[in-house]
């Protein structure tokens, strides 16, 4: 039950809207209330970060004002928060068909609105998370092939099946990654999450035997205790670079590029770099965190190699240097580069990899899918003779344990999760996190949203999704017949194309299904 | 399935043909006919510092194309056809020679001037690389003919048939050898032709195995990375060259080399507890997981100074051994010791990656 007074205040608030510029905004979710369910609690109002529930005045019992939530229609995502919240169950959420004579301008008659709006200066439209294009996903048309007669299939349960994975360069330089999962958790910065999100990262990855990665943060002093499992990263802005950065990680990752924005640099609003932030990112409080599309230090691969060289004489040679790019239309070249520079792991990330912020055109327009580019990658490695040299990791639309060991047959030693942990956390993809407004307490640094995140809850869930997988590749290996993964690093032998063109097969090179 | 018999005579005295012909017969059960053949060391003394170079021709032109081929690339001190008896059973069969050659096109001065001086090869070294590469371009540039073996003072028999139906076809009978390999096919995966039978011979390393090799994508990808080329469509072809590769080329031991294709488990490594061991194991595992040999197998491999006989590291396939004097014998199944060794001082069945290296007197392991 709520007092007259706020209820006042929301109408305040509701008569500044109407108060903007008559725009016609395109509505595409809102939720349902079943009011015969609702008990008036108004939990939906307060768990709405983004202010598209209010409570009204609805029914009159015994004179009393009972309110009951109705939508703003201005500014639901589709996050579905408030309807996992509601004790009674009585919210739905859904979606507006978009419904446009015009079926060629559909999608972007929507952002032209959008972008045209008056309320806001014209601005490029900003996304987040990874591609939600409908182009082709090669995972969805790769199949497994799995022992009859001939030789046995392992049963998991009863016979040892080895999923440990050692990154690096092989050959006693400088030490290796050990992983008890061929699965890391992807670069996610404090700032685009918060720390807590980080925390349960953390100690998910200690407890697990694998690595989780800072992201071009920095490194907050509260995680110095899991350097054992930490992937420091060094992003073009070179945020929180220091001796203590060095010493409590197990490697260095020098990020040249992400899948969802390839070619630009990142902008953390001014309003999110609170203290903390500012403290781990060594920047003053309240300014924009920039970060240049290029390293300025870095104009060619002999700059790369001079950096990576740098990054390992200051570690003494004790970490492994691993160096993260996009998928690009050459990244065959661009890896073998990479690793001829000296580089120790080579991450590559595809056009679905996510992200806090991107342009919504660079995300759906820019780099190529993560399957062709670690099969070019590692076949090029190979025909040049290097492919021990360097270990590769495949990142950017890993959805579930059966991508990962088609990304590993199709050439890669690891993946990096991304998207994929969030979703673990709650995540209802509604791709705003630039917002700092995540009602899941995710992707913002509000301490009131960010309280939603329980770290012992999460790091439980992580732990859980890491060995649900596990188990589940563990399945798929010992199908194959195979009882240690690196006999599936490269080995196309045990993949068909389903529904794949020859070009596109040639690429991944798979045989086409029946063959 | 398939079935395998080895056997080595440590003091270099010669094993009867005709017993490893009747032994491997006595496995007729684990193969389909589609495919048996015999790898033999010591046939030719006589010509025992020349490679002796087997090869199968499918008809009369490739065999004319073959041999200018041999003589444009090797300088040949003999050449002749494989004697064969007609057997009703093998009712075609590819034209079969075999030359005794040095490495060099016609010149015996050849190896000196193109060895790299500022190489460290020897002669012998220098010999092995030219001779290897001289395989991999015949099978890849000569149509309708391969090489069935190609090292000094041994040969490779091979073909599709029953073993019994080779072994006679052959005259198995009449050869002696104081390492034999034996085997006889069941093919699963691969056609059966001439060229798929096994043993697989490149240089001096032979190789028996009865198994599949799930891994084997990945240990080409690894192997040819190296300058090997797969060209003869099996599996198995990848345990020689990974063997050649390890121990000649990067001068493993076979003990680490036999650790690398088929290491222990990653637990039974942490639990190790001599230091010294636990480190040569994990270097191993962790720098070569591209070499390791996954899936079911029991192989028999031979490079004329040892026998190595090694099982998968889950044990998914039947090796066992026994050892008589100076003699050891490994089978399939312990029925072929009957024949071969009826009194032995002992009896055992191989654990998993537990490799029995046994090797030769006298010869020093080059």
């Amino acid at each position: 039950m709520y007092s007259l007074y706020s209820l006042m205040k929301q109408e305040e608030k509701l008569y500044e809207l109407s108060m903007e510029k008559n725009w016609r905004r395109p509505v595409r979710f809102e939720p349902l209330f079943d009011y015969d369910r609702c008990s008036g609690c108004g939990l939906c109002a307060t768990a709405c970060s983004w202010g598209e529930i209010r409570l009204i005045p609805k029914k009159v019992e015994n004179g009393k004002i009972y309110s009951m939530p109705v939508a703003n229609r201005h500014s639901c995502g589709g996050c579905h928060y408030c309807e996992r919240q509601c004790p009674e169950g009585a919210i739905r959420i859904v979606e507006r068909p978009f419904v446009s004579s015009h079926r060629y301008w559909r999608e972007d008659q929507e952002n032209l609105w959008r972008q045209a709006d008056p309320n806001k200066k014209g601005h490029i439209l900003l996304i987040s998370n990874g591609s939600d294009s409908e182009m082709i996903t090669y995972f969805d048309h790769l199949m497994f092939d799995a022992c009859q007669v001939t030789n046995p299939p392992i049963d998991p349960l009863r016979e040892p099946v080895e999923l440990r994975t050692y990154l690096g360069r092989k050959d006693g330089s400088s030490p290796l990654l050990e992983l008890n999962v061929p699965i890391m958790f992807s670069a996610m910065s404090f700032g685009s999450i918060n720390l807590r999100v980080q925390i349960a990262e953390a100690k998910a990855a200690s407890i697990v035997g694998t690595y989780w990665n800072t992201g071009e943060g920095g490194l907050h002093r509260e995680l110095y205790s899991y350097r054992e499992n930490t992937i420091v990263q060094i992003a073009s802005g070179r945020f929180g670079v220091s001796p203590k950065f060095f010493k409590n990680c197990s490697a260095v990752e020098i990020k040249i590029g992400q899948g969802a924005k390839p070619g630009i640099g990142g902008h953390l609003p001014g309003e999110k770099v609170t203290s903390e932030i500012s403290e781990t990112r060594m920047i003053p409080e309240g300014t924009d965190a920039l970060s240049p599309a290029p390293h300025h230090d870095i104009y060619s691969i002999e700059d790369l190699k001079q950096l990576i060289f740098a990054i390992k004489e200051t570690t003494g040679y004790e970490k492994p240097v691993s160096v993260k790019v996009s998928a690009v239309h050459n990244i065959a070249p661009i890896v073998s580069g990479i690793a001829r520079a000296g580089a120790d792991i080579i991450a590559i990330d595809g056009f679905r990899g996510g992200t806090g912020a991107t342009p919504r055109r660079i995300r759906q327009s820019m780099g190529i899918p993560i399957e062709l580019a670690i099969s070019a990658a590692d076949k090029r490695l190979r025909d040049e003779g290097i492919r021990d040299r360097v270990s590769l990791v495949a990142a950017g639309g890993i959805r579930n344990s059966a991508d990962v060991l088609k990304a590993i047959c199709l050439g890669a030693d690891a993946v990096y999760i991304g998207t994929a942990v969030l979703v673990a956390l709650g995540c209802g993809l509604c791709q705003r996190c630039y917002a700092n407004k995540c009602a899941y307490g995710i992707t913002t640094n509000r301490k009131d949203l960010a309280d939603r995140i329980d770290v012992d809850l999460a790091t439980e869930a992580l732990v859980n999704l890491l060995s649900a997988w596990n188990d589940e590749i563990r399945e798929l290996m010992g199908g194959m017949g195979i009882n240690t993964i690196g006999s599936l690093v490269g080995n196309r032998d045990r993949l068909r194309g389903v529904n794949l063109t020859v070009e596109e097969m040639k690429v991944l090179g798979v045989k086409q299904a029946g063959l | 399935m398939c079935g395998i018999v080895g056997a080595i005579d440590t003091e270099l005295s010669m094993i009867k043909g005709s017993d490893i012909v009747e032994a491997i017969t006595l496995l007729r059960e684990r193969g389909n006919g589609l495919g048996s053949g015999y790898a033999v060391y010591g046939i030719y003394p006589e010509f025992k510092d020349l490679y002796a170079i087997h090869i199968a021709c499918d008809n009369e032109y490739a065999v004319q194309e073959a041999e200018n081929y041999i003589k444009a690339h090797t300088y040949v001190k003999a050449a002749e056809d494989i004697p064969v008896r007609n057997v009703k059973s093998i009712k075609w069969h590819p034209n079969l020679r075999r030359y005794f050659v040095k490495p060099g096109p016609n010149n015996e001065d050849f190896m000196l001037k193109n060895m790299d001086p500022g190489n460290l090869q020897t002669e012998e070294e220098f010999a092995e690389i030219y001779m290897k590469n001289f395989v991999f371009d015949f099978n890849k540039s000569i149509k309708g003919a391969f090489v069935m073996s190609c090292g000094k003072n041994m040969g490779v028999f091979k073909g599709v048939g029953y073993p019994d139906e080779i072994g006679e076809f052959y005259m198995i009978d009449r050869m002696e050898g104081y390492i034999w390999l034996a085997h006889n096919r069941f093919p699963t995966n691969s056609q059966s032709w001439w060229g798929g039978a096994h043993p697989f011979s490149l240089l001096e390393w032979t190789v028996v195995h009865n198994g599949e090799i799930t891994s084997y994508g990945v240990n080409r990808n690894y192997i040819e990375m190296h300058g090997y080329k797969c060209l003869l469509q099996t599996d198995t072809e990848v345990i020689s060259y990974l063997f050649d590769f390890f121990v000649r080329e990067k001068g493993f031991s076979i003990e680490d080399t036999c650790t690398i294709l088929s290491p222990p488990l990653w637990e039974e490594i942490d639990e190790m507890e001599d230091d010294k061991e636990k480190k040569r194991i994990k270097l191993l595992r962790q720098f070569y997981p591209q070499a390791l040999l996954n899936g079911p197998f029991a192989i028999l491999v031979s490079n004329g100074s040892s026998l190595i006989a090694m099982n998968d590291n889950l044990k998914l396939r039947p090796l066992v051994a026994a050892k008589s004097g100076s003699r050891y014998y490994f089978s399939s199944e312990e029925c072929s010791f009957e024949i071969l060794c009826p009194e032995r001082e002992k009896t055992w069945m191989l654990s998993r990656n537990r490799p029995e290296i046994i090797s030769v007197k006298e010869i020093e392991y080059v």
